[in-house]
């Protein structure tokens, strides 16, 4: 069974946003099976906005920033893996030269 | 004639200098290491504050969308909040990098629902909670990228 946001889109008349159907099922499935829940739940939020498109509750425009949004966040995301690889970094470096320090000290 | 103890070899003697040099060659090696990675800057309380502070204001001035009426003050002293906070942040300098575009992409994120409110009118119930996920989880998540950061013990 489609999903309310398909037959929305099979619908409409428009040839490219038919076209666009496979794609963004596939995107959405791939989202939500990610084992990320960061991804996971952007994946949630895109199929909810389309059901909120096909069902009239939001308008295109709405639809477009919620999207826009959704790329910021991932935008953000990004950066919070960065300083998490960074941070765990830092912690081995500091944990390495507290045992130097240490040594030196024992084998004075 | 020579006694047996001056046959066998004698240990040679570790040299407490050597050692030093050694460990202080590591040491050096690893703090040269640790400025060229760039790790980030460090926990800071302050930044945490702000954040959620932030957060709670401007979630609260998404409440007041629904209305008719725009309060021009309110927008306003947003912006401020956020220009004095993002300038905190890039006062840091480059370790801070991170954090620092986390919050412009927040200065946008919030220009881009101010401006929707004020062109496309009060928000309906469905639209305000949909603005109101997407900023709490911008919030969240340069909230908890701070977490992220080691103290600095």
């Amino acid at each position: 069974m489609s999903a309310k946001w398909e037959e929305f889109i099979d619908n409409l008349q428009d040839e490219a946003a038919t076209l666009l159907k496979d794609d963004l099922r596939t995107l959405i499935t791939t989202a939500q099976d990610d084992s990320n829940a960061f991804v996971e739940r952007q994946g949630e939020k895109l199929e909810l906005y389309l059901n909120q498109l096909a069902d009239g509750a939001i308008t295109k425009e709405q639809f477009e920033g919620y999207v826009t949004d959704i790329r910021d966040l991932t935008k953000m995301q990004s950066r919070k893996m960065s300083v998490a690889s960074k941070a765990r970094a830092q912690r081995f470096v500091k944990g390495i030269t507290k045992l130097v320090i240490k040594g030196m000290m024992a084998a004075l | 004639m020579q006694s047996m103890e001056c046959d066998q070899p004698r240990p040679i003697p570790r040299k407490p200098t050597t050692l030093v040099a050694a460990f202080l060659y590591l040491f050096l090696a690893l703090s040269g290491c640790a400025s060229f990675l760039g790790f980030p800057t460090y926990y800071d309380q302050t930044t945490y504050k702000n954040l959620t502070d932030l957060k709670a204001e401007i979630l609260f001035l998404y409440d007041t969308f629904v209305s008719d009426s725009i309060d021009e003050a309110k927008f306003a002293a947003a912006r401020l909040k956020l220009a004095q906070v993002y300038e905190y942040e890039k006062g840091k300098g480059e370790k801070n990098r991170e954090t620092r575009e986390q919050l412009e992409l927040l200065q946008q994120m919030v220009e881009r629902h101010m401006s929707d409110r004020v062109k496309g009118g009060k928000w309906t119930p469905t639209h305000v909670r949909n603005q109101k996920t997407n900023l709490a989880e911008a919030f969240d998540l340069a909230i908890a990228t701070e977490r992220l950061k080691n103290k600095n013990e």
